[in-house]
């Protein structure tokens, strides 16, 4: 022990509150060269490292979620830390669960037959050259694409094949993801074009929120055709994909009927991501709506995506059956167009 | 491979944890979420009074271990420590960028919280019963020093205490604590054994 050297306990105690446990550990080694200071701090340092466990919180259950997307979505996109915003965490968290589906097909799996497309393949296709669009309107470079779903190839190289329509699509998906730094505020700016039959040109952040409810959707028309149960993004997700729906609902309602877009219609979604509300934007809430539709969100961002028939759409509707009949045809236009 | 929670997690346990880090499996990730967040989230939204704030810094802690799983060395100390380190420093920093305000309150409240985990290891529980039987003003300084990072003079300000009270109180409140975690067998910085 150095005789020259003062204890300190109170001073240890502060070292042992302040120093990360790589310090504590090189300091510990050679603290004053003082074995019973070293013994002390120790000591104190592993109180600290104990006090952390007395008040534990249980976290949101969302957030467990939240927290593997984002994990995957970084493995996925080779990207480091946060997906950056709500909106390129929905679709980083929609690409992750995809991928992982689509991780786990045989080679008969992708030759499913799939509504609308044909089959698997083709659908991922189809999910690819809508990502891309977005891609181009960010001035991304094409990556090698191969996608034709049509594409005569001999039996041996099926799988070969479908592999690399799900790489194209993931290698897309990513680039878009890692435009999207932590900062986002001027990127999701950006002006890219939606699919749909709308063609409408919207914000990124828009555009990122349109390729997550894309993503869901084929994604559950693989998991029906595997006859696996469909699943809806996390609440939160739903939730900027409803209000997406909402936005472009008027654009939508003016292509049905002259002065559609003035129509007033309240929206009353139910479940986990849902909420009220009115259109046109800015009405006044006092001013009763002509049509009123309630229904479950996650049914309404289904019907949003042409699976489900506005015909035989289950919701508690209030107005003239053939206004809500119109309301609900143009809310059934608003997906993607396949 | 699915990490069997229902062994208790000791080395080996985070030896296999580590190594399934390092190999990018995602079920390795979930397993140290569902085991520490409590702790990481606990910490964080007792630091900042801020739910919003603590989910970020909680996504922020497991996404540092995903990707730099590197720093988790289970020879050198247990994964508990680590997080809660992580936790509290990135804490510490967003309190000195946005100020801390409302987060004194947070910090000070021992009410049990709604979603607080009935059970935890028997060590946590001899944490929190030595810091509950500490007078108030002694537990409240180890607190502020703990989730604000302030310095003794600082924690003697906020409190209106002598800062030689807050001093002697942090230390002797510490002390104890290290006294009844060794009565209890708990091995202070080594792998843990509660």
């Amino acid at each position: 022990m150095d005789r020259e050297h003062e204890h300190d306990p109170e001073a240890q105690a502060a070292w042992a509150l302040a120093a990360t446990s790589a310090a504590a550990g090189r300091a510990l080694t050679t603290l004053n060269g003082c074995a019973a200071c070293a013994a002390e701090a120790a000591m104190l340092r592993g109180a600290v490292d104990w006090l952390g466990t007395a008040q534990p919180v249980r976290p949101p259950a969302r957030l467990r979620d939240a927290v593997l997307a984002a994990a995957r979505a970084a493995r996925v996109g080779g990207r480091k830390g946060s997906a950056g915003s709500p909106q390129a965490l929905a679709y980083a968290t929609q690409v992750a669960a995809l991928d992982a589906l689509l991780g786990g097909l045989s080679p008969r799996d992708w030759r499913a037959a799939v509504p609308r497309h044909g089959n698997v393949r083709a659908l991922i296709a189809h999910l690819s050259a809508n990502d891309q669009m977005v891609a181009a309107d960010l001035g991304l470079v094409r990556p090698a694409d191969d996608n034709r779903p049509d594409r005569p190839d001999r039996p041996d190289r099926h799988d070969r094949h479908d592999q690399h329509v799900r790489r194209v699509w993931r290698e897309r998906a990513a680039m878009v993801l890692e435009r999207v730094p932590a900062d986002p505020a001027d990127r999701l700016d950006r002006p890219v074009r939606l699919a749909g039959r709308h063609q409408a040109v919207r914000p990124l952040r828009d555009g990122l929120v349109q390729r997550a409810f894309e993503t869901w959707i084929h994604a559950d028309d693989v998991r029906a055709v595997l006859d696996l149960p469909s699943r809806p993004p996390p609440a939160e997700h739903v939730r900027l994909i409803a209000e997406l729906g909402v936005r472009l609902l008027p654009t939508a309602l003016a292509a049905a009927a002259a002065g559609g877009a003035d129509r007033p219609v309240r929206l009353i979604l139910h479940g986990a991501g849902g909420g009220t509300w009115e259109l046109p934007p800015g009405r006044d809430p006092a001013v009763p709506p002509e049509v009123t539709i309630t229904c479950d969100v996650v049914e309404f961002c289904r019907l949003l995506a042409g699976r489900r028939a506005p015909e035989e759409f289950v919701a508690i509707a209030d107005g003239d059956p053939d206004s809500t009949l119109t309301v609900l045809r143009a809310i059934a236009s608003l997906g993607c167009g396949d | 491979m699915v990490i069997d929670m229902r062994v208790p997690h000791d080395h080996a346990w985070e030896r296999l944890l580590h190594r399934r880090l390092r190999a990018g499996d995602d079920e390795a990730l979930a397993a140290a979420y569902d085991e520490f967040a409590p702790y990481v989230y606990g910490i964080a939204v007792r630091a900042t009074g801020d739910e919003r704030a603590a989910e970020e810094i909680t996504e922020h802690v497991f996404l540092r271990l995903w990707e730099r799983p590197g720093e988790f060395d289970p020879d050198r100390g247990p994964l508990r420590v680590l997080l809660c380190e992580l936790a509290r420093t990135r804490a510490i920093d967003r309190l000195r960028q946005v100020g801390r305000h409302q987060a004194v309150r947070s910090a000070l409240d021992w009410e049990p919280v709604e979603g607080t985990p009935p059970t935890g290891p028997p060590a946590a529980k001899t944490v929190r019963d030595v810091l509950l039987g500490l007078p108030a003003d002694q537990r409240n300084a180890i607190m502020l020093a703990y989730l604000h990072g302030l310095s003794f003079r600082e924690v003697a300000t906020e409190l209106a205490i002598p800062e030689g009270a807050a001093r002697s109180g942090i230390y002797s409140g510490l002390r104890r604590l290290a006294v009844a975690l060794a009565a209890a067998g708990v091995t202070p910085r080594g792998p843990r054994s509660a």
